[in-house]
């Protein structure tokens, strides 16, 4: 294990820039990370323009005027373009960073009383190369033929110059993916080995916080998963650069070519594992965030570990399910739908835990608990909609509509934006010393809730009705002309959306500068990161803590005049 | 509120082998992950018949050569650490340069073995088996050359005698050896399904 290196003349360079202290490197990726979420953002707004208002010149609120179009109007190419950044940029340099890269680094030597990560230096090299891959992707902004095209699955052939999109955009794509694997393993080796070794004495696996539980579960399937897609990726770029034919098939194959189904394969080996790993940590959070804001224990907390790792395990081979269109045998069809199937029995069991937490329980509505439960709430209709595509027969009927798109942005955006919103409301005073303003964060989890379900629930009612989820102007169609309305509707629920996300920004800046001073403690929480003073020096603990209890011990009779108690102290006669 | 201090010392935590031992042997589950893709994407192609290799002779007799080289470079190192183990710190450089020589020389027969496969009508865009078997060779050669860099920073080290913890020299050798390990599966690999 490498040391901590302290370095006797501290430059900003060494303290915030080249920083190995995980707490700096957690705000880094956490500034990246809102950076990418806003920008995939307005990306959306365009698309959403685009649908409501097809071939109209988009307004200058919009910054019209940059969109390379005729007449500031979003072409067909760009439209192309913009949905496969959108999606990519949300997926990889958004979500990503702001749970994992973020949370992960800040808080899991926090709870569990380590000093730093395993691997500092390592950590360090995480971000940069990340931060890298994040150049390398808005470079390609400014190719003449502009930034992939191909979705954000870029699926061959459609994804290589022999498949129809020209220019070095792709290319791009495929390495700045790439390059963003490699730093997400050199996170994920870190979380996973630092949970492994440097727990504080007593910290046992099922004394770690829940949310520490669901990072590092996710950092196991990364380490996992990451390789694969990332073998696929060199296949595709040597494709796209190299000329070779492994994913390019019939004419377009000079040769005997290759099968662009292999890609698909690859991909979604990797692809259904990532959807896991973005939302564990989400449900890591939840299931703890639920248990300090109602002050009572996580309900089932062994079984809620036990079902996330079930579905960790199950994740990796229910890859098929993206593929039921592809013309596999049903046999295998069947098998997929059934394993598929199979993740919702462990999934409705802390489900039912995180109901059973809130029942009866003394609950604190501040605004880390009102994006808890909005998790809740729009996980369980993302959840419930899934068995939908799950299903063979159905799922033939709804593949590639926009019902599936308002399935995972329940699941992927809306449960993981409300998961990040919750962590950073809860711990923002950790990271910045104050508090977020109350009011506007509520103001702001109102109008977000709101409108994002308006949007994302509509969505799934156009895709029912049959529109396909990469139409450039559904309105060409005549079946789909009625849902001009409905289209028109989402749009305008999706800016609300938007202009909601400025007023978190402003709070999260404001605060930051004039937010109320937080005290060491204010959510009376039992981990070991409310201990000590801010700002936690590098180093985190002076000693090393000795954990005595879990961290759930609220309102424990045994506890006199607290409703709380920390995890190293010790509670009545229990050792 | 001002932070707490802590001197420098308090906050170096102990050297911990495990850890190290532990963060290596994840980082090369990565690898086989990788490589296990590969070669199941090589499978795959070949139960589809996408294409055919019809080896000849000569180039199996290179690729045995090389083989053999890659595992006497890994028996050099062996010979290397353990000898340094042994003396307390004090190494027989040329057991060393050993290890390194045959590694740049298993490069070169790779590149032979390349010229020799499309001299034979194996292009990397004609036949996507031959592709494959550049792709995994170009990537397994990059995990070379990385492990090629860092035995000549070992080898610096050692020759201006800077300490070289245990631990690293024992990790430099387990990422060598796996190196080897990893191209004669490899190797089998494409001897039995081709």
């Amino acid at each position: 294990m490498e040391g901590i290196k302290m370095s006797s003349s501290k430059s900003i360079m060494s303290t915030h820039i080249f920083s190995t202290d995980h707490k700096t490197i957690g705000k880094q990726f956490l500034f990246l990370g809102i950076f990418f979420l806003l920008f995939g953002g307005f990306q959306a707004m365009l698309i959403r323009w685009q649908l409501a208002y097809p071939e109209q010149p988009v307004p200058w609120w919009l910054f019209g005027s940059i969109v390379n179009g005729e007449a500031g109007m979003i072409t067909p190419d760009v439209y192309n373009q913009l949905f496969t950044m959108h999606g990519t940029i949300m997926i990889f340099w958004a979500i990503t960073p702001l749970l994992i890269g973020a949370f992960g680094n800040f808080v899991i030597p926090l709870q569990i009383g380590a000093k730093d990560m395993a691997f500092p230096t390592l950590n360090m090299l995480s971000f940069w190369t990340f931060f890298l891959s994040g150049v390398v992707l808005l470079v390609s902004y400014f190719l003449p033929l502009g930034v992939a095209s191909g979705g954000w699955t870029s699926y061959p052939p459609l994804s290589l110059p022999a498949g129809g999109i020209p220019g070095l955009g792709q290319a791009f794509w495929t390495l700045s993916i790439t390059l963003m694997g490699v730093a997400t393993m050199m996170g994920a080796i870190n979380y996973v080995i630092t949970v492994i070794r440097l727990r504080a004495p007593g910290m046992t696996y099922f004394r770690m916080p829940l949310s520490v539980w669901g990072l590092w579960l996710a950092s196991i399937l990364n380490v996992i998963f990451v390789p694969v897609i990332a073998a696929g990726l060199i296949m595709l770029l040597t494709d796209q650069l190299l000329g070779t034919q492994f994913f390019l098939a019939g004419r377009l194959a000079a040769g005997g070519g290759g099968d662009p189904l292999l890609f698909q394969h690859v991909f979604w080996i990797f692809g259904h594992p990532e959807v896991y790993i973005l939302i564990l940590p989400v449900w890591g959070i939840v299931s703890e965030l639920l248990s300090v804001f109602s002050r009572k224990p996580a309900f089932g907390a062994k079984i809620t570990v036990i079902c996330m790792s079930t579905i960790v395990v199950l994740s990796s081979v229910v890859w098929g399910h993206h593929m039921y269109t592809t013309g596999m045998s049903p046999l295998l069809g069947k098998t997929f739908m059934f394993l598929t199937l199979l993740i919702s029995i462990p999934s409705s069991i802390f489900f039912f835990n995180w109901l059973a937490t809130l029942w009866r329980g003394s609950l604190h509505f501040d605004p880390p608990m009102l994006h808890t439960m909005a998790v809740i709430w729009v996980f369980a209709i993302g959840g419930l909609t899934g068995l939908y595509n799950a299903t063979v027969t159905a799922d033939i009927y709804l593949h590639d509509t926009m019902f599936v798109v308002g399935h995972f942005h329940y699941t992927m955006a809306a449960s993981v934006l409300f998961g990040g919103y919750a962590a950073i409301a809860y711990w923002y005073p950790r990271m910045f010393g104050r508090m977020l303003n109350p009011l506007l964060s509520k103001i702001h989890f109102w109008g977000t809730f709101i409108s994002i379900n308006l949007v994302f629930f509509n969505m799934m009612a156009t895709g029912y009705a049959g529109q396909h989820r990469r139409l450039y102007n559904p309105g060409e169609f005549e079946f789909l002309k009625p849902l001009a309305d409905i289209n028109i509707f989402i749009t305008i629920s999706a800016f609300i959306l938007g202009a909601f996300q400025i007023l978190f920004l402003y709070n999260f800046i404001h605060s930051m500068v004039k937010g109320k001073v937080a005290e060491n403690n204010p959510w009376k929480s039992n981990t070991l990161e409310w201990t000590m003073d801010y700002p936690i020096a590098h180093g985190n603990f002076s000693t090393a803590p000795q954990v005595v209890n879990g961290p759930h011990e609220y309102s424990n009779p045994n506890v006199k005049d607290a409703d709380w108690v920390c995890q190293t102290v010790k509670i009545g006669n229990e050792s | 509120m001002s932070p707490q201090v802590q001197s420098a010392d308090s906050l170096r935590i102990e050297c911990d082998m495990d850890t190290s031992k532990m963060g290596v042997l994840v980082s090369l589950g990565g690898i086989i992950m990788l490589f296990v893709t590969f070669l199941a994407t090589f499978s795959a192609m070949v139960a589809k018949e996408l294409a055919t290799i019809n080896l000849n002779g000569d180039t199996i007799i290179v690729a045995g050569v090389t083989t053999l080289l890659l595992i006497l470079s890994s028996l050099m190192f062996h010979s290397s650490y353990n000898r340094w183990n042994v003396r307390n710190g004090t190494t027989n450089f040329n057991y060393l340069y050993a290890s390194a020589f045959f590694g740049i020389v298993f490069l070169f027969g790779q590149i032979k073995l390349w010229l020799m496969l499309v001299g034979i009508g194996f292009t990397s865009n004609g036949n996507v088996l031959a592709g494959m078997v550049y792709l995994i060779g170009a990537v397994h050669a990059v995990h070379l050359i990385v492990g090629l860099s860092i035995l000549c920073w070992l080898g610096y080290q050692l020759k201006n005698n800077r300490q070289v913890k245990s631990v690293r020299y024992q990790m430099i050798g387990w990422f060598w050896h796996f190196l080897t390990v990893l191209w004669c599966i490899i190797f089998v690999f494409f001897i039995i399904i081709l």
